[in-house]
């Protein structure tokens, strides 16, 4: 005779295996983005909380910056009505070329309202969606640096892969020797170049940019810096250790390059 | 329902904080012990559903992962020797975290840099946690 309680772990078992098998399918990257946006208010409220708190509790580092900044903002200025006067002369000499303008680059400043609350994998979610023209594989900077990629939309908010992730691999170039490698993520320890030539005479401290191949990102967007250089286990080419110029784990407010 | 409502609150606060502690994965565990296997693996689906929609992992991991350390608590709990108490909770969830985390390597071949500081820092802050629950849950 089947006796429950001394079955329950068997049949919690099955259940298990059942229930995981049904949800599972529920769980489509459509139904997933769907949710995120119902959860976009929440997710705004608390992270902008968070973000206060975390400015509080730096707020004698916020005020030395802020000074630097004032400083800063005066020798810009300066250096403005020089570039003011170089703009002009350069529309005069594009005119006298006959020169014709490119597509300018519209950026949609975003904020960070949630991340992968197992911290398991890099990415972020924003507050920008199809509703503000993002698009799938759209680049996303912080400052002067690459932060990542869109990788979903949603109508209002977007899910962006950032490169430090374990699955996010593209195409690099050291500025200073122009070796070409592949930039991959390893989480928080940074980024990885790989198949680096193993002559290559890269240095700590080389700038890392984008190739542009491949299409994943466009030529020239900053990357990172190296920061060690070692031969890989095959001893076929070398890998460079590169620190990320935008600090992933303080990612607040990206910007959108659509 | 307090525990669900402090499950979606704590799921939202660790996705948009980025806390180096898993409260989801707690959750689960607090759960398992508490009330047994079925329970475990409810509330384990329930936080695994959460975490679908907030995480990138592949579709249903989060969902057998959290519902199989609930039940896996519950399981552990009813075969094996739990006596209620702040040192068998932290080793509970010590352990529970651990699985969680091995179990995420092995499909997903990821892993988290301060991943064992999560754990450690997760399972010290669990008896806290669960006697919130608790008398959250019980008021």
């Amino acid at each position: 005779m089947i006796k429950p309680e001394k079955n329950l772990p068997i049949i919690a078992v099955l259940v298990f295996i059942a229930a995981i098998t049904l949800l599972s399918q529920i769980f489509s990257s459509d139904f997933r983005v769907k949710t995120l946006d119902v959860l976009r208010i929440p997710l705004k409220l608390i992270s902008g909380s968070v973000y206060a708190l975390r400015d509080v509790a730096n707020f004698m580092e916020i005020r030395a910056e802020n000074k630097i900044l004032m400083e800063n903002t005066a020798n810009l200025e300066m250096e403005l009505l020089n570039l003011r006067e170089a703009k002009l002369e350069n529309e005069r000499l594009k005119k006298l070329l006959d020169f014709k303008e490119s597509d300018r680059r519209k950026f949609l400043p975003a904020l960070v309202i949630a991340r992968d609350p197992s911290g398991l994998n890099d990415t972020v979610v924003i507050d920008r969606g199809r509703k503000d023209k993002i698009e799938k594989g759209m680049v996303v900077i912080s400052g002067s640096g690459l932060a990542g990629r869109v990788m979903e939309t949603g109508w209002r908010i977007s899910r962006v892969l950032l490169i430090t992730d374990y699955d996010s691999t593209f195409s690099g170039v050291i500025e200073r020797t122009r070796d070409e490698g592949a930039v991959s993520g390893s989480m928080r320890a940074g980024l990885v170049m790989k198949y680096l030539d193993i002559g290559c005479n890269a240095t700590k401290g080389d700038k890392v940019i984008t190739s542009g191949l491949y299409g994943v990102f466009e030529k020239g967007l900053l990357i990172g810096e190296v920061v060690s250089l070692e031969q890989d286990s095959s001893g076929l080419y070398m890998n460079a250790i590169v620190k990320p110029e935008v600090d992933i784990r303080k990612l607040e407010e990206v910007l959108v390059v659509r | 329902m307090i525990l669900f409502l402090w499950i979606i609150i704590s799921g939202l606060l660790q996705s948009a904080a980025q806390l180096n502690i898993n409260f989801l994965g707690l959750f689960a565990i607090f759960a398992g012990l508490k009330k047994g296997p079925i329970w475990g693996l409810c509330v384990g689906i329930f936080i695994g559903s959460l975490s679908e929609v907030l995480s990138s992992s592949a579709q249903g991991l989060n969902l057998m992962l959290y519902s199989g350390i609930g039940l896996l608590a519950g399981i552990i709990k009813q075969k094996i020797y739990y006596k209620e108490g702040a040192g068998q909770e932290i080793i509970f969830s010590f352990f529970g975290m651990l699985c969680f985390y091995i179990a995420y390597f092995a499909f997903t071949r990821k892993i988290q840099t301060d991943a064992l500081f999560t754990i450690i820092f997760s399972s010290l802050i669990s008896p806290l946690l669960f006697r919130l629950v608790d008398t959250a849950s019980t008021s």
